[in-house]
């Protein structure tokens, strides 16, 4: 009995340690400003829509939005693209001697710089071809960024993959690409979707380059959109609460969608 | 029913592509239509403050009546300066016209980014101009000490005034029923009363995170004390006598009067204590003090009203005013100068001035119907003394070797004379490393 109610109370304080945020964070978003700095209420006493209609209305936030989803899906599918191609490549090939079994750690290298390092670098070279505050810029930084992250990822999961599917599909004349796209990659597309889900997340999260990229709502994307909303002597917490609900939403929705892919994903490589 | 399942998932995914790739499209479009749809294009980039709401919402509209077309980006007050200034520097002309916070000029002005407003036609010797305003839109000061290389270059308008704002008193007219407190040793003794009374919980509230709100918050009890920051040769002179004495009464008796936790309390909090009606004074900018008689944004409406800021020796505040300059990388730069001066016409700025908004031309604060009561007392405090933070490129750096001193001895309580003596020194060496001496 003592051994069920100590589970019992150990999964409430697991789930409210998850949830209380989010509890929080969706409770402030329907609250004033008003209630939120000077009372302090566990939960919305006047419910109000208004933070969400003011984001939209009043704050641009549909651009903010819009320039997250096509800047993070963009970039994530030419990552996925190239990074898959770079990781079988790897995989599959024999590489010059001096680098084998040394790429994996040279991505992952260039992947754990901290990006502040670069940011300057990155600043004039896109000030150089003219793509500050555009998608394109954005799109350029995080796709070299999730490139070298899914390369790396997916070489294990191709590895995983018996090389001999491949083999007899081309001996019944399939070419190695073909092999590669019509054999292999359907068999790592668990590896693609976990690897997919990590970018985005990373990719639609990301503030340091896009506070330093973009200037203007044009390209502006949400997590930079949000820092706006704090000013010198006042910040509109209840706007950020309701951007803070409405920006998780899509990753929600997308992890989701691939969440059986991501546990085999997850689990691809692993001891069996 | 797997079949079903992926089927629905491809659905919905497709549907989402559709929906974002529609919402794009949508954006995309919309854009340049609102762009196409008036006349001088004029972008204007702003820090965000409460202080700009007038600004937004009633002059705007009216500059667009005026054949302007007024793209009004803001961002958060943190990152706007090191972004305007690569802006200017490199020359990527995002901008047509900065919203700069005035301890900014000089930076700008060092590095010789913005234009000459004279020259492009705006009269900085126009006497409606409120003086100590329009002196900080020129660049080396036209008064003062100068900071080297720069001592016998021509002033230059770089540029003008925007938002008049500085800090005024904003008190609780049920516990100071005589009117404003006139002295600091009136604030704390009327305070006690009201806490006693249970009126109010604490006498006085203010900011104490380290760096410049800490500074902000103790500058106008320095300049009130007697104090003086700087000598003309950029000798630190803040920890005299007089400066000490408003630290040591920084640290100690007001923040024994003010909430416990008011060594981490920036804009935010101290905001919430005065207008959720739990402190009895504060000195401010307009941010929050443009919110003193709106229900929806205060618990004590009608219980708060303005005053010149107490006094020890003289009664000053600190300016802080919105300044505006325009890039030499402007993409609009005729429109945003013709802008500014339509903006600074007598006519528009008493528009300014009923929208709710303090003015920078005199002339526009006896208008028959100011939008805010705040107005009139911000003229009053203007008259009774109101100064700039010094003018060197380097006040950033100052005010944050000040602000981590102040901040330990406003945690310890006591020591802010002794917290002075340190900050002085390592302003000294940091100038001297610099080449001020």
């Amino acid at each position: 009995m003592s051994t069920r109610l100590a589970r019992i109370l150990t999964t409430l304080f697991v789930l409210a340690t998850v949830l209380l945020p989010i509890y929080w964070l969706v409770s402030t978003s329907l609250k004033s400003n008003r209630e939120i700095t000077q009372e302090g209420t566990l939960y919305p006493h006047v419910p109000t829509l208004a933070n969400y209609v003011r984001l939209f209305t009043e704050k641009q936030f549909g651009s903010y939005l819009t320039n997250s989803l096509v800047v993070t899906f963009v970039s994530v599918a030419i990552a996925l693209v190239a990074g898959a191609m770079g990781a079988y490549a790897i995989a599959r090939f024999r590489l010059p001697l001096a680098m084998e079994g040394k790429v994996g750690l040279f991505l992952l290298t260039l992947r754990i710089i901290p990006p502040v390092v670069i940011l300057i670098p990155v600043y004039l070279l896109m000030l150089s071809l003219g793509l500050l505050d555009t998608w394109l810029g954005l799109i350029v930084t995080y796709t070299a960024f999730n490139v070298t992250f899914c390369v790396w990822m997916m070489e294990s999961f191709f590895r995983e993959i018996p090389v001999d599917l491949e083999e007899a599909a081309m001996v019944d004349g399939d070419s190695r690409f073909g092999a590669f796209r019509r054999i292999t990659l359907p068999l790592a597309a668990p590896g693609l979707a976990a690897t997919a889900i990590f970018a985005v997340l990373v990719t639609f999260n990301e503030f340091l380059f896009a506070l330093a990229l973009t200037a203007t709502p044009r390209a502006m994307t949400m997590p930079r959109g949000t820092a706006t909303l704090i000013g010198r002597i006042d910040t509109d917490w209840a706007s950020m609460a309701a951007a803070g609900v409405i920006g998780a939403l899509p990753i929600v929705f997308f992890a989701l969608l691939v969440q059986r892919h991501l546990v085999r994903g997850l689990t691809m490589g692993a001891v069996k | 029913m797997t079949h079903s399942s992926r089927l629905t998932r491809r659905s919905v995914i497709k549907g989402g592509l559709g929906l974002a790739l529609a919402t794009t499209a949508l954006t995309t479009l919309g854009l340049p239509m609102a762009a196409r749809a008036a006349g001088k294009k004029v972008i204007i980039g702003a820090f965000t403050d409460g202080g700009l709401t007038p600004f937004k919402q009633k002059i705007i509209p009216q500059a667009k009546e005026a054949g302007f077309d007024v793209e009004f980006l803001e961002d958060e007050y943190g990152v706007t300066l090191e972004k305007w200034f690569a802006d200017a520097q490199s020359g990527a002309g995002q901008y047509d016209l900065y919203l700069l916070d005035d301890p900014w000029v000089p930076q700008f002005g060092a590095a010789n980014v913005l234009e000459d407003l004279g020259a492009g036609g705006i009269d900085g010797s126009d006497k409606d101009w409120i003086g100590s305003m329009i002196d900080m839109g020129y660049w080396p000061p036209q008064q003062g000490p100068r900071v080297k290389g720069f001592e016998d270059a021509k002033p230059t308008l770089i540029c003008v005034p925007f938002v008049g704002d500085l800090q005024t008193l904003t008190y609780r007219n049920d516990v100071f029923t005589g009117g404003a407190p006139k002295t600091w040793d009136e604030v704390i003794a009327k305070g006690k009363e009201g806490v006693a009374a249970g009126t109010i919980k604490y006498p006085v509230v203010f900011r104490g995170v380290s760096g410049n709100p800490i500074v902000t918050s103790w500058y106008p009890i320095f300049l009130s004390f007697g104090g003086s920051f700087f000598d003309d040769k950029w000798n630190p002179i803040f920890n005299s006598a007089e400066g000490k004495a408003s630290a040591d009464f920084f640290v100690g008796t007001m923040k024994q009067n003010a909430p416990s936790g008011v060594v981490e309390f920036d804009s935010d909090q101290e905001g919430a204590a005065i207008l959720g009606g739990e402190a009895g004074v504060i000195i401010q900018y307009s941010g929050n003090a443009l919110k003193a008689d709106d229900p929806a944004q205060t618990k004590v409406a009608g219980k708060l009203d303005f005053g010149v800021v107490p006094k020890q020796e003289k009664a000053i505040a600190q300016m802080g005013i919105f300044i505006a300059g325009v890039p030499k990388s402007a993409p609009n730069k005729a429109n945003a100068i013709e802008f500014l001066k339509w903006y600074t016409s007598a006519e528009t700025q008493a528009k300014l001035s009923e929208a709710g908004s303090i003015p920078v031309k005199r002339s526009a604060f006896g208008v028959a119907k100011p939008g805010n009561r705040l107005i009139p007392v911000a003229l009053q405090q203007l008259d009774a003394g109101a100064l700039p933070r010094p003018r060197t490129p380097d006040w950033a750096k100052v005010e944050e070797l000040l602000g981590i001193e102040l901040n330990k001895a406003l945690q310890a309580g006591s020591g802010g004379g002794a917290a002075l003596d340190t900050a002085a020194k390592q302003v000294k060496d940091y100038l001297t490393t610099a080449g001020y001496y």
